[in-house]
């Protein structure tokens, strides 16, 4: 015979259960930190490629960037899986906001291959990783993502108001760098330190 | 009045099992079996009792050539449940007047 349980038991049980589910919630550090380092590497390489080394070929660090990010996630995220054993809404969310912005990405590209503005392209792309750290930042949460995106659309406003001073190469990937700075490594050191309290808890 | 307490919530591994499946998307057996504390055999009797009444729904599949079973609330189960934390919220209440 099943024992019933009364409504405190219940509500004990229902307790243990949501806290549960919520320390297992992986707000993905690894996702940020790994771009922003990879991206942040890219942009330092291509201002060398470009102001020292002086060569054409300079952009060729971000198709490197983007297949090693490509797989570094890839591998990531299926043994995450594997290893969780759940998923999220979370896990769902962030992963359409990111296919979003690869879209609109590969859209503005576009953009800059036909016009030829790179300097537009860039400043674009700083604000459209803005908003997706932005709305990542307000479904968990975790307000230095929100500060973070916030900052990436001041960045580029700054580079359209005083576009004659900011809007050209190499001023616009020390703009990118600043941006990767403040919207992925600070905030995912930050929410890789909240994940460790949050798991020792 | 109060309200009548669902029998199939009422007990504490399937209101664990309810529980944990309203708070993510799908769980494999695995993650329910750590998370429950519960044994394997139980486990699965309650989450089979769960399935019978609409309340889950139940995935055979394979992961690395092992069997994988996912478990996932549906509508009803959420509906049930929701019910479930109103109802013993009254009682809670009714208990403190």
């Amino acid at each position: 015979m099943e024992k019933s349980l009364n409504p405190e038991d219940s509500l004990k049980v229902i307790t243990e259960m949501v806290n549960r589910t919520r320390q297992n919630l992986n707000e993905g550090s690894y996702y940020y930190l790994l771009w922003g380092w990879l991206a942040l590497m890219a942009a330092a390489a291509e201002y060398i490629l470009m102001e020292y080394i002086q060569v054409d070929w300079h952009p060729i660090v971000w198709g490197i960037m983007g297949i090693a990010g490509g797989i570094a996630s890839a591998v990531y995220g299926m043994k995450d899986k594997s290893t969780r054993g759940h998923t999220s809404f979370i896990d769902r969310a962030m992963k359409m906001i990111w296919l979003a912005f690869g879209a609109m990405m590969l859209v503005t590209l576009m953009y800059g291959f036909t016009a030829s503005n790179w300097g537009v392209v860039y400043a674009f792309i700083i604000a459209l990783y803005g908003m997706g750290t932005f709305i990542s930042g307000g479904i968990l949460k975790f307000k230095p993502l929100m500060i973070g995106g916030a900052l990436c659309w001041v960045i580029t406003a700054a580079a359209f108001i005083f576009s004659d001073t900011l809007l050209n190469f190499p001023t616009m990937l020390i703009l990118l760098m600043v941006s990767l700075v403040v919207s992925y490594l600070i905030p995912g050191y930050a929410l890789k330190n909240s994940e460790s309290t949050k798991n020792a808890a | 009045m109060l309200p009548n307490l669902d029998p199939l919530l009422q007990t504490q591994l399937r209101l664990q099992i309810v529980t944990l499946l309203a708070g993510v998307d799908d769980a494999e057996f695995n993650w329910l079996l750590e998370n429950t504390g519960a044994t394997r055999g139980n486990l699965s009797v309650q989450i089979n009792k769960l399935k019978d009444a609409g309340y889950v729904k139940v995935e055979k599949g394979f992961k690395n050539n092992y069997p994988l079973t996912t478990c996932q609330i549906t509508s009803k189960g959420r509906k049930a449940f929701e019910e479930y934390v109103a109802a013993i919220t009254k009682y809670i209440n009714h208990q403190q007047k």
